[in-house]
């Protein structure tokens, strides 16, 4: 057996917790009603749900441990292993933050924004490398995605490009 | 037959019907590639396209956006472990140890050989046989399809990786997943938490691309200044030898890609993963072992997919019933230009039948020239700088996941389904299951139901017909034999036999 | 830069600014947007994607069709409401919103909406296999009347065609089958086909080929009269008098954009796609897949859409699925 990766045992008494919650929401669809009510696949889906996190439970104590000072050094290890702040943290940071402006900005400004951004984050080679990449993308992928297979992405209102003729 | 002949080499004497059947196939292959753009949405743009060309015309086009979109998304599962489309997502499990071996260029070989191969048995089975594979096709009833499924989702037990209780835990909540939204038989919202957002379903393409795309730029991003993997593309043609010894296997994943996707609501997706199930059941030596570059665990999926498409033409050639989505968008685009798709089509039109086999045939050659032709390429997109592939990959899920219905709620989805899917792999959970799960689920969930309506809510009557149905015989037997061989006392019986065998010969 | 052509990109940005009435005078500016609210290739999207490129060429701009589903449309009807009412954004929707109240899925339906055109309506058909032993519609009623419960009827779930049509003969005649759901007509067509049941009530383009080939059998339209693409099928009020007065009735498929949108840009979507409608290419489409033209609009298309809202329903009412009773929401018996 593995030894377990920091923060493993905590993952599954979650995802324990996780699958008790999704019976009760089951089971909230149609209760034990009849066997072929909307329910009753979900509800049988999350109960075995919960056996196997049960199982991951029981078989994450019975594995070798991380040799961490207690709770601390284990999160000393989480820190550094699974969730490091930089690059892990901070680009999810990054990503979400993007989601969050697409409809504020739009998807071309936002997308602009996210890759000048993580290339700049990310690749560290120089702001005017950043800016060129993350033009000539956004701009090949309206151009695949809007004006070929005619997707409407997401657009800022206050920023109508169609009027000007470039959108539309 | 004369005719039929005249009829068959038509697109190939029509220097403008090659031009759009090559145009196609290769735009095709590029949607295929992309994760987001599928070819359902791209054959319904085409609709409106080639809405004043003539039928030959625009049916020449579509038929190669399909074959090349359904070959093309192996190519970014294979390279980057995200598979372009759903009919790809089998293929990454092999395809993509092989890429970390450095064997890109070798396993797309072996996927476009295969895939020809498989599109061609699929184009012969519609042309000689298509109005018998539709009469069966029409036997499955719906407890069939439940078995089908149950089938299918049996393969959660060989893609487990460390644990199959994380495999099974990982294979409910992509059914979980499945479910969410309006219950498509009693019309009541499920999981839904009262949001209006959530009626619509979480699509499965949403979580495809979370699960594979995002978690896999997480893990990417952790180490960006790790070794990148020399590909070696000087041999990518697979030779001879490498085709013969993989023949046997390709011919029967055929078989079931053709059967699979002619069945009306199962296509190249389900055909490959259950094409994949058989792979791992069936070969007992394979090159690697399965999961870490088995060639075998490649030819399978490749050889099902491409084979579905010849598939899914047949109930809608010989019936006017689609295969799957896209020859239902097809039969939409028969209409509108005035043709009447049903039982009569190969009576009253029968030209657009063999000029449909010779047009596919086309495709087929098209695909062969252009997936070899394009692998140096590709197989130095891998050579990119992590650093500059993840954001691109990020972008294109982001307006992948939002085509699929215009939905925002999608890709929010998306976005937290890729952060879980990361803890998950660190934790050693699998993703293949999830995928499976959110993929064979609903339709366990509807033909359960189905099949249960159908006998008046009477399980005695449920199991008498899964005995009396020569169909649901064979698929109980099948199931119940699978189910048996994976239980831990079988296993040890069996590795016991085989042991006691080896010592007699040796 | 030309300092005119400048100063002209000004002048229409501030015009968006100043967006309404000054706008819609020449409607329309810019591409406009389709949602269909069902899938690829279902017979709404087959519709939209038919009559859209004949709208397009009377617009003079075109119209991005994008399908939005989920939720029987309600997604992409409530969706499109929420768009601004420019005229820009059209909703491509079929019957299903004018259950949405009575169903609980949604507060809205047609009544916020304003009717550019109500294309056709689809008729519905009752169909076994050929190898059935019913061979009138009367048949198929003595039998289920003699074993209540056992005989087998496709449907494509609650509030959709064949579970409506089966709901309306239960308020006429004494009518208990067993329903088993499936994903859509053709799904339900397929089913026939392979004996997994037994009939089934669809729309007249799901079954007219196969009636055609002669695999399947059409026993009675639901409808006043026969129609020319059923020839020799009764109607049925031919054996069921009583069932009159829910006809006419059947899906529907129509283009529509929200009430509030300026006159000006009605106008002209309005004139649009009646052009498109008059297209005899497109009645021809129309017509060879069993529906009966419309192309109606404004106030004739608002009495079509209320009468079939109180008819429907009251039926789902009486059927006794509904979540909210029609009174609630001041829909009035038919």
């Amino acid at each position: 057996m593995r030894r377990l990766n920091p923060g493993e045992t905590a993952f599954g008494y979650l995802m324990l917790a996780f699958s008790l919650f999704l019976l009760y929401q089951t089971y909230k669809i149609a209760g034990f009603s009849s066997i072929d009510s909307g329910g009753a696949y979900p509800m049988f889906a999350a109960a075995l749900m919960v056996i196997s996190s049960v199982a991951v439970v029981i078989r994450n104590r019975r594995s070798p441990k991380v040799e961490a000072a207690g709770p601390a050094g284990e999160w000393r290890r989480f820190r550094r292993e699974v969730a490091p702040p930089y690059p892990l943290i901070g680009y999810v940071g990054i990503i979400v933050l993007y989601m969050l402006l697409v409809l504020p900005l739009g998807f071309n400004v936002s997308s602009f924004l996210f890759l000048f951004g993580s290339f700049w984050y990310l690749y560290r080679k120089g702001i005017w490398l950043a800016l060129g990449l993350s033009i000539g993308s956004v701009v090949s992928i309206y151009i695949v995605f809007r004006l070929v297979f005619r997707v409407i992405l997401p657009e800022a209102d206050w920023l109508d490009l169609s009027l000007i003729g470039l959108g539309g | 037959m004369e005719q039929s002949l005249s009829y068959f080499i038509m697109a190939w004497t029509d220097p403008y019907l090659i031009f759009l059947t090559a145009a196609g196939t290769f735009a095709g292959i590029y949607v295929g590639v992309i994760p987001g753009l599928s070819v359902t949405m791209a054959v319904s743009i085409l609709i409106s396209f080639t809405f004043t060309w003539d039928v030959n015309e625009a049916l020449a086009v579509m038929a190669g956006v399909f074959l090349g979109g359904v070959y093309g998304g192996s190519r970014t599962a294979i390279m980057i472990n995200i598979p372009g489309a759903p009919a790809a997502i089998a293929a990454g499990f092999d395809g993509y140890p092989l890429a970390k071996l450095g064997l890109a260029g070798m396993a797309i070989g072996v996927s476009t050989t295969v895939s020809f191969f498989g599109a061609l048995f699929g184009i012969a089975i519609l042309a000689a046989a298509a109005p018998i594979v539709s009469e069966f096709a029409l036997m499955f009833a719906p407890r069939d399809y439940l078995l089908l499924a149950i089938l299918g989702i049996i393969l959660i037990g060989a893609l487990s990786g460390e644990s199959l209780a994380k495999g099974i835990f990982c294979g409910v909540l992509g059914v979980l997943i499945g479910t969410v939204g309006l219950d498509p038989i009693s019309a009541q919202p499920r999981l839904t938490f009262g949001s209006m957002a959530l009626m619509g379903g979480i699509h499965y393409v949403a979580a495809m691309i979370g699960f594979f795309g995002i978690s896999e730029v997480l893990v990417q991003t952790l180490d960006l200044k790790k070794k990148i993997i020399k590909q070696k593309v000087d041999k990518i043609l697979p030779s001879w030898s490498v085709i013969l010894k993989h023949l046997p296997l390709s011919l029967r994943c055929s078989a079931i890609g053709t059967i699979i996707g002619a069945l009306p609501g199962a296509g190249g997706d389900i055909a490959a993963l259950m094409a994949y199930g058989h792979a791992v059941r069936s070969v007992k030596k394979p090159t690697r072992p399965f999961g870490e570059g088995a060639v075998e665990g490649l030819v399978a999926p490749e050889a099902a997919c491409s084979s579905a498409v010849g598939g899914a033409y047949i109930p809608m050639m010989t019936l006017g019933i689609p295969g799957d989505a896209v020859t239902a968008v097809l039969i939409g685009a028969l209409y509108i230009h005035g043709l009447k798709p049903g039982p009569m089509l190969m009576i009253e039109t029968p030209h657009l039948f063999w000029f449909t086999v010779g047009n596919l045939v086309m495709a087929s050659v098209f695909l062969l020239i252009f997936g070899l032709t394009g692998i140096r390429a590709f197989a130095k997109m891998v050579e990119m700088p992590p650093a500059l592939l993840m954001p691109i990959i990020v972008i294109l899920s982001v307006v992948g996941t939002y085509s699929i219905q215009n939905s925002l709620t999608d890709v929010y989805w998306m976005l937290a389904f890729g952060i879980f899917g990361y803890f998950l792999k660190t934790y050693g959970f699998q993703i293949g299951p999830i995928i499976l799960g959110v993929i064979l689920g609903p339709i366990m969930d509807i033909s359960f139901r189905r099949a249960i309506i159908t006998v008046r809510g009477d399980l005695g009557d449920f199991f008498l017909d899964l005995l009396v149905n020569p169909i649901s015989l064979v698929l109980t037997a099948a199931t119940v034999g699978l189910l048996i061989g994976q239980t831990p006392v079988w296993k040890r019986y069996a590795a016991g036999r085989r042991a006691k065998k080896e010592a007699a010969a040796g | 830069m030309h300092i005119k052509h400048f100063i002209g990109a000004v002048a229409a940005l501030s015009m968006t600014v100043a967006a309404g009435a000054g706008m819609a005078a020449d409607f329309p500016a810019k591409d406009l947007q389709g949602v269909i609210m069902w899938g690829a290739g279902g017979a709404t999207d087959v519709v939209a994607r038919a009559v859209t490129p004949l709208a397009e060429a009377a617009l003079g701009k075109s119209i991005v069709l994008t399908n939005k589903t989920g939720g029987t449309g309600a997604i992409a009807t409530t969706y499109v409401r929420s768009r601004p009412s420019d005229g820009y954004t059209m909703l491509y929707g079929a019957e299903n919103p004018q259950m949405y109240k009575v169903l609980g899925l949604a507060e809205i339906d047609y009544d916020n909406y304003y009717a550019v055109n109500v294309l056709a309506r689809g008729v519905a058909v009752v169909v076994v296999n050929a190898d059935s032993p019913w061979k009138t519609f009367k048949d198929l009623v003595a039998d289920v009347q003699k074993r209540p419960g056992q005989v087998k009827m496709g449907t494509t779930g609650v509030g959709g065609l064949p579970h409506t049509v089966g709901s309306m003969l239960k308020t006429v005649i004494k009518f208990d089958v067993t329903a088993v759901p499936f994903d859509g007509e053709g799904p339900g067509i397929t089913a026939l086909l392979g004996n997994h049941i037994e009939f089934i009530p669809v729309g007249i383009g799901a079954a007219a080929e196969h009636v055609k080939s002669g695999r399947v059998r059409a026993l009675s339209v639901v409808n006043g009269e026969s129609v020319p693409s059923m020839p020799g099928v009764p109607p049925i009020v031919a054996d069921f008098p009583d069932f009159g007065k829910y006809l006419p009735w059947g899906p529907f498929y129509g283009v529509f954009v929200n009430r509030d949108t300026p006159d000006a840009a009605k106008t002209a979507l309005t004139a649009a796609f009646k052009k498109a409608a008059d297209d005899p290419k497109f009645a021809e489409m129309m017509q060879g897949r069993g529906n009966v033209m419309m192309n109606i609009s404004g106030a004739e298309a608002d009495t079509f859409l209320t009468k079939w809202r109180s008819v429907s329903s009251w039926i789902l009412q009486d059927a006794g699925v509904t979540k909210e009773s029609p009174e609630k929401f001041g829909i009035p018996k038919p």
